[in-house]
């Protein structure tokens, strides 16, 4: 039964937080992100997805006066009773309870404004933290052009704190936000909130509330529905689902080449003018075999992977995967997990990493234990490079499906499936031994279909640039010059030896027995140990060092390739990189989330012997 | 809410010949919202599970006193998506069943709460 509380009301006005942290939160897919792309600039993935947002992001924010204001993006909470690790963060964090983050001088409750009655629920369990709160009634835009209307007025004086209609994609209102930030914002009435512990409470509570505030829900969109029924439709729907994957895969190829060509060939010519400005000497060759060599023939790839997150983020901003959950839950319960562990899954197409940490929206610990040590199984992007080198060396183009699939689009698809059969597989194996557990109740919400903004996709990829770019620039840079080093040693008669009777060289030839039986010499295998590192290392490494060997200029490397590899080792070789842990910042965020180092290991050992084994066979078969 | 509703929440039988005399009910409406047939519309009665995922399920919208709406069956029958406090939600069938639905609120209902 509602009961009175004693008023915190002065905390909850609005008070000046400059110079202190401010954190948003609200339900999931209330377009949190974008809203605080819009206050700070800073990127924040936006996602459709409920609950993806699984990192908090800070940003800053510069005020008029000089002062400045640190944001926190929180995850979505669907309420005060947090179930999964990124909801108990979100709670952790409100409740001033988190060990990293100081409490927030602040909150900015962001609701959407096409959903009010629903929504207004949040709002008792918010103010009561005693936090100067605004509350932000956000999709404005959405809500006048499906004819609703809210009078933000009525809200205030009922729950006593500013109220703002806002639209972070127009920016409508977002200069009273700021102004609540500065402090500026004119306090509301104070009001005595009911106490309420139930939720059916809360739901009466908040219905009442947008009743006396004029609220006229919009109206339903139709498209929506119309866009369900065919998503969703039993044959269309997979057949859809389908023919996108294949489409992507065909444009990483046929789109993304010229590019990529325009991209080698401004490395080629800039490695020229160096070359031309530069005395001879051991620099030049540092930066031309090894700087350039190898860290440009890394970057090369850089238009396919970002080909890759653009159709990631139109699937995902437009609410599509949701729906392809929904389409998977089938196959994923028959492999013991849920339609949610497909979300995970599906990110470590693009890195295990955020897939890792994505699990967390998991509920059932076992569930989201399976889920973290199969993502790395899938083909994330660090993969992408070494497969477009391999295939492109080995695989000659040829039209399959006329001109919607050709040979190369479809072993790399091919490559795409075996990982995610592979995860499958191993997800069954461990959900039907040792993480066995009683299916919990399956329940996804449905993010309303949007348009993807292109603000929101650039971000993505402007972000996703500068995370392979810093990756050239540091992991593969450093690996790189090790190994230039490594084989530029011993100098004999002041120069540097043949790559077969240098430093790296003996390495290789020590190891070369171990990757011989998948038909690879010494020059993979160095590659193998370099990219341990990171996967697209390898490319790097191949790059210096069949730059160093060549006489006269650098031989395309793929050309490289085909003299040294049989066609069964270029298998043998996809096959390992398919299936090996090669990513040791995958390892280590694993063993940061399951706590210990057992299950990385478990982890590392699994997925080295699945991928010998797999190279072994691939190399008897084709060899 | 509507008391005499109530009284036949737990009894299957009384509640199935309620549904049987109510001519503005469509097809295979019963107590159970996993009998929701497409199109159809409840109000929601109880939710039989632990208190976790009760609460959950709540937070999702699936309150009692709340009027949830099935909108399809997804492929092969196995998930169905319903819209409840206005957001769309998929449930797998078995937790569907698990959540009781006033028996005479399948029809249209205003919300009787919502003032």
């Amino acid at each position: 039964m509602p009961t009175a509380v004693e008023p915190r009301s002065e905390t909850r006005h609005s008070v000046p937080v400059k110079n202190r942290a401010v954190a948003i939160c609200g339900p999931p897919n209330v377009g949190k992100s974008s809203f605080f792309n819009r206050l700070t600039g800073l990127r924040q993935k936006v996602a459709n997805y409920p609950g993806i947002t699984v990192e908090k992001r800070v940003g800053s924010l510069k005020l008029e006066d000089g002062g400045q204001v640190d944001l926190i993006d929180l995850p979505g909470i669907v309420g005060m009773h947090p179930r999964s690790e990124d909801e108990r963060i979100c709670v952790e964090i409100l409740r001033g309870r988190s060990a990293t983050l100081p409490r927030p001088a602040a909150a900015i409750l962001l609701l959407d404004s096409t959903n009010l009655q629903a929504h207004l629920r949040m709002v008792p369990g918010i103010l009561g933290l005693g936090l100067p709160t605004l509350v932000v009634l956000n999709m404005a835009d959405e809500l006048e052009a499906r004819g609703g209307s809210v009078d933000t007025e009525a809200v205030s004086a009922q729950i006593g704190v500013p109220v703002v209609l806002a639209s972070a994609v127009t920016g409508t209102g977002m200069k009273e936000v700021v102004r609540f930030l500065q402090g500026s914002l004119a306090p509301a009435h104070k009001v005595e909130l009911p106490v309420i512990n139930n939720i059916p409470g809360e739901r009466k509570w908040a219905h009442s509330v947008a009743a006396q505030s004029s609220y006229h829900a919009p109206e339903p969109s139709l498209w929506g529905r119309r866009l369900d029924r065919v998503f969703l439709h039993p044959v269309g729907g997979p057949m859809i689902f389908l023919a996108v994957v294949i489409a992507v895969f065909q444009s990483i190829f046929t789109l993304a080449v010229p590019i990529m060509d325009a991209v080698e060939s401004a490395i080629g010519v800039s490695a020229g003018w160096i070359g031309a400005l530069l005395p001879d000497s051991m620099l030049k060759g540092l930066l031309l075999d090894g700087v350039w060599g190898g860290v440009g023939s890394v970057v090369v790839f850089l238009p396919q992977i970002l080909f890759l997150f653009l159709f990631i983020g139109l699937l995902e901003d437009s609410g599509y995967l949701a729906r392809a959950a929904v389409i998977a839950d089938r196959s994923m319960r028959a492999i013991g997990l849920e339609g949610r562990s497909f979300i995970p899954l599906l990110s470590s197409y693009a890195c295990a990493i955020p897939a890792v940490m994505a699990a967390r929206t998991i509920e059932n610990q076992r569930d989201r234990l399976a889920t973290l040590l199969v993502a790395p199984l899938t083909t994330c992007s660090a993969r992408l490079p070494v497969y477009a080198l391999l295939i492109a060396a080995f695989i000659p183009e040829r039209p399959l499906l006329g001109p919607f699939l050709g040979t190369r689009a479809a072993v790399l698809l091919a490559l795409y499936a075996a990982g995610f059969i592979a995860a499958c597989g191993t997800a069954w194996l461990l959900k039907s031994m040792v993480l066995r557990s009683k299916p919990a109740p399956f329940v996804l919400q449905l993010p309303a279909y949007r348009w993807p903004t292109v603000r929101s996709l650039a971000f993505r990829l402007i972000d996703r640039s500068k995370i392979f770019l810093r990756r050239a620039g540091t992991v593969i840079l450093v690996t790189t010059i090790v190994l230039w080093f490594l084989a530029s040693v011993p100098y004999q008669d002041g120069e540097p030896p043949p790559i077969g009777e240098s430093l790296a060289g003996s390495i290789g030839r020590t190891i070369e027995p171990l990757v011989e039986p998948l038909g690879l010499n010494w020059k993979i295998g160095i590659g193998l140990i370099t990219s341990l590192a990171a996967r697209e290392v390898i490319v790097g490494t191949l790059g210096t060092i069949y730059g160093m060997e060549a006489d006269e200029g650098s031989p395309a490397l793929q050309q490289a390739l085909q003299s040294e590899l049989s066609f069964g080792g270029a298998i043998a070789l996809l096959m390992f990189f398919a299936f090996a842990m090669q990513c040791m910042s995958t390892v280590a965020i694993v063993r940061r989330e399951t706590g210990g180092w057992k299950w990385p290991a478990i982890q590392f050992a699994y997925m080295l012997v699945l991928a010998y084994s797999t190279g072994f066979a691939a190399y008897k078969v084709f060899g | 809410m509507g008391s005499a509703a109530r009284e036949d929440i737990s009894t299957f039988d009384s509640a199935a010949a309620n549904i049987g005399n109510e001519p503005a009910m469509r097809g295979t409406e019963s107590d159970r919202l996993d009998h929701l047939s497409p199109g159809a519309t409840g109000v929601i009665a109880a939710l039989d599970f632990e208190e976790a995922d009760r609460v959950r399920l709540m937070e999702l919208g699936f309150i009692p006193g709340s009027s949830v709406s099935c909108q399809r069956v997804v492929p092969l029958g196995d998930l169905a998506i319903f819209q409840v406090e206005g957001t769309q939600v998929a449930l797998r069938k078995d937790t569907a069943a698990r959540i009781t639905l006033q028996p005479s609120s399948a029809a249209r209902n205003p919300d009787a709460d919502s003032g």
